[in-house]
């Protein structure tokens, strides 16, 4: 397993701050009306709020929960779309998007459905597939995506969270690393050719010149097991 | 029929990946819309396959996202007000029609006397936020570097003129700062990546990259288990970083 989940970065030159950065700057760049009224009191507690409370109130308009939930998975959504589309200023338009659509369609959010990380990942990684097929980059980019997890993925820098977030988030992160990496390759491979290529169980099976019964099997073995491994994960998520 | 319904089921995990072809997609949610069972498969899977997004190294977006996307996102929440029109009057006097005339040159003014100052409003707002930002970003840096448990050492290298790192490891919060000098901006397909040396192993962490003069300040959390760590040590790799340093430019040790 690589440590390279250890953590958050800011980046800053000369005196000049700028973001990307920890919990402590959860306040981020509020409105200063917002400033007034809300960094003294919710805002300050942002970093005890749960994603879904925090979501609520970016249904409500309030702009450091926003600014919390980029904070804490702007990092991982960046990776899952780079991955897919091998571009770093595309990956970036699409946690742009992503982003903007929590902000206007937060209350399509059903959190009897599952977790925020999983809507906003959802969102994220359908995205970036329309731009992977909008560009005609298919071929190319997922054989990159699911090489990169079979020959070992460069290790990234992580944007910063609250310390206590970060950890959990951590652990989260190596613990859904390591279902994966404890899934026979013929399973974890089929599933990253969906996931990251995008790619329907037929066109899996012409890929991998597998008969279409044995990806099928393979695709659902292997999500039990990692349903299985990760249920502790995101049991108190669903209703 | 049950046997078709059972082959229907089995294809739960790969509706929840989008990954089913669409005539299997067709049978799947003419059930799925009768089976409340099935949907909880359905939704169990679908959280099976978001939490795949912590299956991809995190990236580190520009530091100009958050502000680009407080550009998109600014006034698209409240609801545009609809100002009722007034119902017309049959006739008018000329009178009427001056006072009307003058009434509305006389709104026109107000009206563009409070644009202007809404407008300056929003550019004080939008400064004030900058400023309280960059405020916010500086205490926290400061929180950590002055923390009564910080070990504070430099990485630095056998040539003269090589660029140096102050490091700042708050032990109590576990957030490391990383001050870089006269470190020469990474080519574009390069980047600069930090390292824990871990038992004489090299640990990777964060890449990043300095500015035009060579400064840069990274912050970030460190490893969860930090036992066993007895220096750190930053490379320039490419661009993505690596699994193990390639070259090492600077090396250090905790004091």
């Amino acid at each position: 397993m690589v440590d390279s989940t250890c953590g958050a970065i800011l980046l800053a030159v000369g005196s000049a701050v700028y973001c990307g950065d920890l919990p402590m700057t959860v306040h981020g760049s509020p409105k200063p009306r917002d400033l007034l009224f809300v960094v003294g009191e919710r805002a300050a507690q942002s970093t005890n709020l749960s994603d879904g409370e925090l979501l609520g109130d970016v249904e409500r308009g309030q702009e450091y929960a926003l600014r919390t939930l980029y904070d804490r998975h702007a990092s991982t959504l960046l990776g899952v779309a780079y991955r897919i589309l091998g571009e770093h200023a595309d990956a970036e338009e699409v946690v742009l998007e992503t982003f903007t659509q929590a902000w206007r369609q937060a209350a399509s959010y059903d959190k009897t459905r599952g977790s925020v990380i999983a809507w906003l990942s959802t969102i994220a990684r359908s995205r970036a597939l329309d731009l992977m097929r909008a560009a005609t980059r298919r071929a190319r980019t997922r054989v990159d995506a699911v090489q990169g997890v079979v020959d070992g993925p460069p290790a990234m820098g992580n944007v910063g969270r609250e310390p206590d977030y970060a950890a959990e988030q951590n652990e989260r992160r190596q613990r859904v690393q390591t279902a994966l990496a404890d899934l026979p390759d013929d399973q974890r491979k089929a599933i990253e050719l969906a996931y990251y290529g995008g790619m329907s169980q037929s066109e899996i099976a012409h890929h991998l010149n597998e008969p279409l019964g044995t990806v099928k099997t393979r695709i659902r073995s292997g999500m039990m097991k990692l349903r299985d491994a990760l249920r502790s994960l995101y049991g108190d998520s669903l209703a | 029929m049950s046997t078709d319904r059972e082959q229907i089921r089995e294809l739960a995990a790969a509706y929840a990946l989008n990954a089913l072809d669409p005539d299997d997609k067709q049978r799947f949610e003419e059930l799925l819309s009768s089976s409340p069972d099935l949907q909880r498969d359905v939704d169990e899977y679908r959280e099976v396959s978001g939490l795949l997004a912590l299956s991809s190294p995190e990236r580190m977006p520009g530091s100009a996202l958050w502000e680009q996307l407080r550009e998109r996102t600014a006034g698209t929440a409240a609801p545009t007000q609809v100002v009722p029109m007034m119902k017309q009057p049959q006739q008018f006097s000329r009178l009427a029609w001056a006072a009307a005339v003058a009434g509305i040159l006389v709104a026109a003014g107000f009206w563009l006397r409070s644009r202007e100052l809404s407008q300056d409003v929003a550019t004080r707002d939008a400064e004030l936020a900058r400023v309280a930002g960059e405020l916010n970003e500086r205490d926290a840096l400061i929180d950590q570097v002055l923390g009564s448990n910080t070990s504070v050492f430099t990485l630095a290298s056998a040539e003269e003129t090589a660029p140096t790192v102050r490091v700042y490891w708050n032990r109590d919060t576990n957030v490391w700062v990383l001050r870089a000098f006269n470190l020469t901006p990474a080519d574009p397909n390069r980047t600069y990546q930090f390292w824990f040396i871990r038992d004489g192993a090299a640990v990777p962490s964060v890449t990043f990259n300095s500015e035009a003069d060579g400064n840069a300040t990274v912050r970030l959390a460190g490893p969860a288990n930090t036992v066993g760590i007895t220096g750190a040590a930053v490379s320039e790799e490419p661009a993505g970083g690596s699994q193990q340093p390639t070259t090492v430019v600077l090396i250090g040790q905790v004091e």
